[in-house]
């Protein structure tokens, strides 16, 4: 299952907007955030998407190519919700 | 602040910033919020524009009387200003009650600044994206966004504010025991909601503040509190202060630096 983020990401509603556009069931799923495209994205949003994912049980929410902002932000939520394993960030995004 | 506070006036209320020597995005978001406020529940109000020539203009110029002609509200402000003097305005004041607003607006301050200093146009985009989302998911009511570059200081103002419950009775439930407090747990990432994910934004706005030698004003009720000073998460100085007159709703203020903070070129 991949997610494929636009330019710019911000809104819990964008975010579950996604989330409920991947077809099939997410527990136990590796889940893509494929952030190749994104140049911005807010905090709010990164919370729910990994809320979301991985609050339904997804083996794994695999990032790539994600700007340094928003992999913290990911990073982030994730420690809040106290699950660190099962995100996993790789490929950081070329510098500009 | 204390420009934003209305007087009776027969069977309506007057807004009056005749007196104010100085007006910036904050006094503009307030204003627009009050008299969404008022045009919400039905009150009348009036507006009174600044004396001052220069603040006068510049009210006009971020189409504060075009958001007032919107709402139904009196006002003796002007609107026809030359496109050309508006370079510096980031962003008019604009109207947000969705979370599509809100990444509409953040989108294009964005693309206002990313040219000059990407990095600060990635704060920017996060503190308005952030402050923006925070009023269509908490205010219950309608919130206002506008922006500023100010070249001779470098940085670039932005400032929020909605005319809904604010954050006393929005973290009510959360234990907020007062104006003060229900800042201090807004600023220390308390939400409405007991989701630990929620509450980010605000906390994020200020670190992001931090980091690029800038300053957030957060104001609600009876209470004020400026955090700046740090870029080190958690690590922001707080001054509280006391309003004189409460702002009902909630408003938010952040000073931001910007490389160059040149300025922007128009977007059609």
């Amino acid at each position: 299952m991949i997610i494929e983020l636009p330019s710019m990401v911000a809104g819990r509603g964008m975010a579950d907007a996604l989330v409920d556009r991947l077809a099939g069931e997410l527990g136990g799923a590796l889940v893509v955030l494929d952030c190749r495209h994104l140049v911005a994205g807010s905090p709010s949003f990164a919370a729910q998407v990994v809320s979301r994912v991985l609050g339904a049980g997804a083996a794994e929410l695999r990032v790539e190519a994600a700007p340094d902002a928003f992999a913290a932000h990911l990073r982030e939520a994730a420690s809040r919700l106290g699950d660190r394993e099962r995100l996993v960030l790789s490929e950081p995004a070329p510098s500009a | 602040m204390g420009h934003l506070a209305c007087r009776r006036e027969g069977s309506g209320h007057v807004l009056d910033l005749s007196g104010c020597r100085w007006v910036d995005p904050a006094h503009l978001v307030g204003v627009a919020a009050v008299a969404a406020r008022h045009a919400g529940a039905g009150t009348r109000l009036r507006v009174i524009g600044p004396s001052r020539a220069d603040q006068r203009r510049y009210a006009a110029r971020m189409h504060l009387g075009r958001v007032l002609d919107d709402l139904g509200v009196a006002h003796d402000l002007v609107d026809v200003v030359p496109e050309a003097d508006r370079v510096l305005d980031l962003l008019e004041v604009r109207r947000v009650t969705t979370e599509a607003d809100a990444l509409a607006l953040a989108r294009l301050v964005h693309g206002r600044t990313a040219a000059g200093d990407p990095v600060a146009a990635e704060a920017l985009f996060t503190g308005v994206a952030e402050l923006a989302a925070n009023v269509a998911d908490h205010a219950q009511a309608p919130g206002y966004v506008a922006a500023q570059v100010l070249p001779a200081a470098g940085c670039v103002r932005f400032a929020v504010a909605d005319g809904g419950l604010g954050l006393r009775q929005t973290l009510a439930g959360r234990g907020a025991r007062g104006a003060r407090h229900a800042l201090h747990l807004a600023l220390d990432g308390t939400s409405r909601l007991a989701d630990p994910t929620r509450g980010v934004g605000l906390v994020t706005v200020v670190h992001e503040v931090g980091r690029l030698r800038g300053s957030l004003f957060l104001a609600s009720g009876t209470a004020a509190v400026r955090a700046s000073g740090s870029a080190a998460p958690g690590r922001a100085v707080r001054v509280d202060s006391a309003l004189r007159s409460p702002f009902g709703g909630t408003l938010v203020e952040a000073v931001v630096g910007v490389r160059g903070a040149r300025s922007p070129e128009r977007v059609p």
